[in-house]
């Protein structure tokens, strides 16, 4: 432990929530906590993390702020926004909220008595053993739930967007996303922020029987903030559960992602995009659980490393036993374009059955000198040519994001913003 | 527009070529022939710009300019064409998009204004009948799964639309079969002009029969051993590169 050690003390207010089986999740949240601290590098599931800014740094709870959200803002979505935890009605826009769907704070949604929101919060992300969620579910349970009811099938994008104001504040914006049978969305979250800050966020996402999730999550902190966060998703059968996470900002960003096939039929297709330069790290640490068989999962994972940057990915893939007729597939490529930067790639296995299929495969490249030479041949520049030949790497995971307006943006930003960050 | 004085190049540390003149004027179609291992891929490469060779001796001017100290992409700006002997496949790349940024780069390097999706489009419909390019690998990745013959046809594509003052063709018909010879030539025909010069390297004479050149230019050995008129390709024909020596003997 190296609490004793760190100037971050986290503190935490006392459970306003009525409901007595929040209070006790929340208490036990915290003591959990309190037991397992501040992780260490010689913890194997954060051997490759540096906290040293996170735990050094006088993190103050959340304060009232005000940030421009409008480069981030998704027009025609409905959206609910969040300022350094605090709900934010102004800048949000729930006008014509389609029937068969709730779209509320997480907070009003614990406080009613339908007890959706109670009876889904904290089964998808355990706490037992990671202390940011611990963290996050000892805190004030501040963030949004949504609830589609069985058959709703939502075509407007539904945007959540998480903003952190001001320097060194703190925040642990919760999502709860609750699907029913036969649902669909299409939702994206956005963790931005303006200077140096914590952001430990926590999203849990239930999808029952053919439901359908599609869900983006965009990382794009300020380049000198920290973003630990999870997303914990459980699956029903034929249950499908679609996730882009990108990867972009903080200067350390750790993304956890676990889900859990419950159901025989299910899918999970998680992509990740991890963008780092400067001495920043990206991580993506997934955990998928073949719980039963005849299951489907994909991962196609990217990083692009500039300067003395690092990129880590992990990814667990666990059949348990009679989860027969399993086909898991899971990939992970790093660009990287610098000599000084690192990219780890961690493919991890553990097969308790006979009848599964499982490919992994994992390649850290350069830049294609070659294909490079041909654009510049032709009259391209050789910035623009590097990032043309980014943008094609990253494409396959560009391409599956289904808002298009979210795609432009990204393809801009990598031809434009890479290469140029400094140290 | 090119004037090549005593090139000296070296990759590691193997001179490959040793010592070449070539002048080369507008509206002029100079053929570089020569057997496999003469340097002839050598000099194109240098010429376009890649950057793995040594220039140990010697000059290169491309108009007023010191083309050895041109970047790659300043060459094609400036209107120098390599078409490639082997085009890369780049998979994402859209070939479109890419052929417009190209375009794009070059338009604004000589102060002229961007072309937009709309107006590029009209460019690549005309151009596209000159290699009679099938419209669909357009909308494909650069080169992705394209034939052998489709590639070379792509290249003389790019270069329709690039309309360069100085096209460097590099075995542009190894690996095509009589009619793709055909269609290729025809393009690079069309696009002859007294603006214009090209440089055809090959290593057969068929191609000459289609492209027909000004000049003959024999390499061997890193030098070129014999120039002439069109005839000298027909000799080549007639007695290959064995038996062919150097008419005077050259300096070395």
């Amino acid at each position: 432990m190296g609490s004793e050690m760190t100037a971050f003390q986290p503190t935490f207010s006392k459970p306003a929530h009525a409901n007595p089986s929040i209070q006790a999740l929340r208490a036990a949240a915290r003591t959990r906590f309190e037991a397992l601290g501040f992780p260490t590098r010689r913890q194997e599931a954060w051997r490759f993390v540096n906290l040293g800014a996170v735990i050094t740094t006088e993190f103050a709870p959340e304060r009232p702020g005000t940030i421009d959200v409008t480069p981030w803002s998704l027009p025609e979505s409905l959206t609910l926004v969040f300022v350094n935890g605090r709900f934010d009605p102004e800048r949000s826009n729930l006008t014509q909220i389609p029937p068969g769907m709730v779209i509320k704070t997480l907070a009003d949604a614990l406080e009613d008595d339908k007890g959706v929101a109670q009876s889904h919060l904290g089964t998808s992300a355990a706490f037992d053993d990671h202390p940011f969620v611990a963290l996050n579910t000892a805190q004030d349970l501040e963030g949004a739930f949504i609830h589609l009811l069985p058959g709703t099938d939502v075509e407007k994008t539904i945007h959540i967007l998480y903003a952190g104001a001001g320097k060194n504040t703190v925040s642990y914006p919760r999502t709860l996303i609750v699907a029913e049978s036969g649902a669909r969305a299409n939702i994206v979250e956005s963790y931005v922020s303006e200077d140096q800050s914590l952001s430990c966020p926590v999203t849990e996402v239930a999808v029952a029987q053919d439901a359908s999730i599609h869900h983006t999550r965009l990382q794009e902190e300020h380049l000198s903030a920290n973003h630990l966060g999870s997303v914990a998703v459980n699956l029903g059968s034929n249950a499908a559960y679609q996730l882009s996470s990108i990867n972009l900002g903080a200067a350390v960003a750790r993304i956890d992602i676990n889900v859990s096939l419950n159901g025989a039929g299910a899918d999970a297709s998680l992509d990740g995009l991890t963008l780092v330069g400067g001495t920043r790290q990206g991580d993506h640490h997934v955990r998928i659980d073949h719980k039963v068989g005849e299951c489907t999962s994909t991962q196609r994972f990217r990083s692009v490393l500039d300067d003395e940057s690092r990129a880590v990915f992990t990814g667990r893939i666990v059949v348990a036993e009679g989860a027969q007729g399993t086909d898991a597939n899971q990939s992970s490529k790093s660009l990287v374009r610098s000599s000084d930067a690192v990219a780890f790639n961690n493919p991890q296995l553990e097969i308790y059955t006979d009848d599964v299929r499982c490919t992994h495969g994992s390649t850290v490249g350069r830049l294609d000198e070659e294909a490079l030479f041909y654009l510049r041949a032709r009259g391209i520049g050789r910035a623009e040519a590097e990032g043309l030949l980014t943008l094609a790497f990253a494409a396959e995971v560009l391409d599956a994001i289904p808002s298009k307006e979210i795609r432009t943006r990204l393809e801009n930003l990598i031809t434009t913003r890479l290469g140029t960050e400094t140290g | 527009m090119l004037e090549i004085n005593n090139l000296h190049v070296s990759i590691e540390g193997k001179e490959i070529l040793k010592g070449i003149d070539l002048s080369v004027k507008a509206g002029e179609v100079h053929a570089i022939m020569g057997p496999n291992g003469s340097g002839k891929s050598t000099l194109a490469s240098v010429l376009a710009g890649r950057e793995e060779y040594d220039v140990t001796a010697g000059e290169i001017r491309f108009f007023e300019n010191d083309l050895l100290d041109m970047d790659a992409e300043i060459r094609a700006r400036e209107g120098l064409f390599l078409a490639f002997q082997y085009p890369m496949e780049i998979p994402g790349v859209g070939n479109t998009y890419f052929l417009r940024a190209a375009l794009n780069a070059i338009r604004e390097h000589k102060g002229e204004s961007q072309l937009d999706a709309f107006d590029f489009l009209q460019v690549v419909r005309e151009k596209m009948k000159l290699v009679q390019l099938d419209e669909s690998l357009l909308k494909r990745a650069v080169n992705e799964g394209f034939s052998g013959g489709e590639k070379k046809r792509n290249e003389i594509f790019h270069m329709a639309v690039l309309e360069p003052r100085l096209a460097i063709l590099d075995e542009t018909d190894s690996g095509l079969d009589i009619d793709a010879l055909r269609i290729v030539s025809e393009g690079v025909n069309s696009l002859r002009s007294p603006d214009r010069a090209f440089v055809v390297i090959t290593h057969y004479q068929r191609l000459l029969d289609h492209i027909v050149p000004d000049f003959v230019h024999v390499l061997k050995d890193g030098q070129i051993i014999r120039s002439g008129g069109r005839e000298l390709a027909l000799e080549l024909e007639s007695q290959g590169y064995e038996r062919l020596e150097p008419e005077t003997s050259q300096a070395s």
